[in-house]
């Protein structure tokens, strides 16, 4: 990021390539819409580099661009558009995500389930549990993306983590 | 039993990287914290699972494009402020110089002269008053 803000541009295409992936998956977790999923990356992207020169060094990069993301998701979601878009039924958690031929019968309805429940989920929440799942993150960095303390994350990952888990043991049962 | 806590308190975080030989080996041994792990394991399978894999259309260059006309109208914004801004401050400039002129003349040299036409007007109207007594004295008389 020190090279972008020099203004190298291939340091922002190697950061774009290091990222973008990872950002469309955690931005589709929260907004369930494909096309407005891209458009988002985007935007974050185009923060990112229009911000450069204010970048300070901080102690995760990661958790520095997931910031970003989270708080495009949360003005999204807040937003007149996302309000617009719900109104037309668009299904979030599965979008244009076709069923893949490699799942079973039993594990499709989990992740059916799973879907269904990580969209019940409190904002704060599903954000926590998609960074741990997606990235990994460490519960410091988790704070540093919602903007919470240590101890406020590693209670909002417990707490997804175990709404999550009984509703896919309630219907194994 | 504190061992389990600090275990499952890291097991999220090391989700994504290779599970150390230290915890690996207290899970293999722990059926609560084995527990815990699977299901984590199989939270991340199913999430994993349930998001697209297709990737995104966008390319870096669109982006840099974007950023650089944004960046060009931001410029174009600052300048015209930036100039209306001076051409505001100039003519108040030149409205203050103006308005002190014109208050100097008025304190140095047109003092004197009102005060005087005002003293001038007061005695006027001491002597038109003083014209309608005699007036009224004069009527009298006559009647």
């Amino acid at each position: 990021m020190m090279k972008v803000k020099e203004g190298d541009e291939d340091a922002f295409r190697v950061l774009f390539e290091r990222y973008r992936g990872k950002l469309m998956r955690y931005i589709f977790g929260m907004i369930g819409n494909y096309s407005v999923t891209e458009d988002i990356v985007q935007e974050v992207f185009l923060k990112l580099f229009l911000s450069r020169k204010r970048y300070k060094p901080v102690s995760s990069f990661r958790a520095y661009i997931y910031r970003i993301a989270h708080n495009t998701c949360v003005n999204f979601l807040k937003s007149r558009r996302y309000k617009e878009l719900s109104h037309l039924s668009i299904e979030r958690g599965n979008g244009n995500v076709p069923p893949s031929f490699d799942e079973s019968e039993e594990e499709r309805e989990r992740i059916e389930i799973l879907k269904r429940e990580m969209k019940n989920l409190p904002e704060k929440q599903r954000t926590a549990i998609q960074l741990a799942l997606l990235e990994g993150m460490s519960y410091e960095e988790i704070a540093q993306v919602i903007g919470c303390s240590y101890n406020a994350a590693k209670i909002l990952l417990f707490r997804a983590k175990e709404k999550l888990m009984e509703r896919l043991r309630d219907e194994k049962m | 039993m504190k061992k389990c806590e600090e275990i499952k308190r890291l097991i999220p975080e090391i989700l994504s990287g290779e599970l150390p030989e230290e915890i690996r080996l207290h899970i293999e041994t722990c059926e609560e914290c084995k527990k815990e792990w699977m299901d984590w394991m199989e939270l991340k399978k199913l999430f994993l699972k349930s998001l697209p894999q297709k990737e995104i259309s966008i390319r870096p260059e669109s982006i840099l494009l974007k950023a650089k006309s944004e960046e060009y109208k931001r410029k174009k914004t600052l300048r015209v402020w930036m100039f209306a801004g001076s051409f505001i401050a100039a003519a108040a400039l030149f409205l203050f110089a103006i308005l002190s002129r014109n208050y100097e003349k008025i304190s140095f040299e047109d003092e004197i002269a009102i005060s005087e036409d005002i003293e001038f007007y007061e005695n006027l109207e001491v002597f038109e008053n003083l014209e309608v007594f005699e007036n009224l004295g004069e009527e009298n008389e006559g009647g």
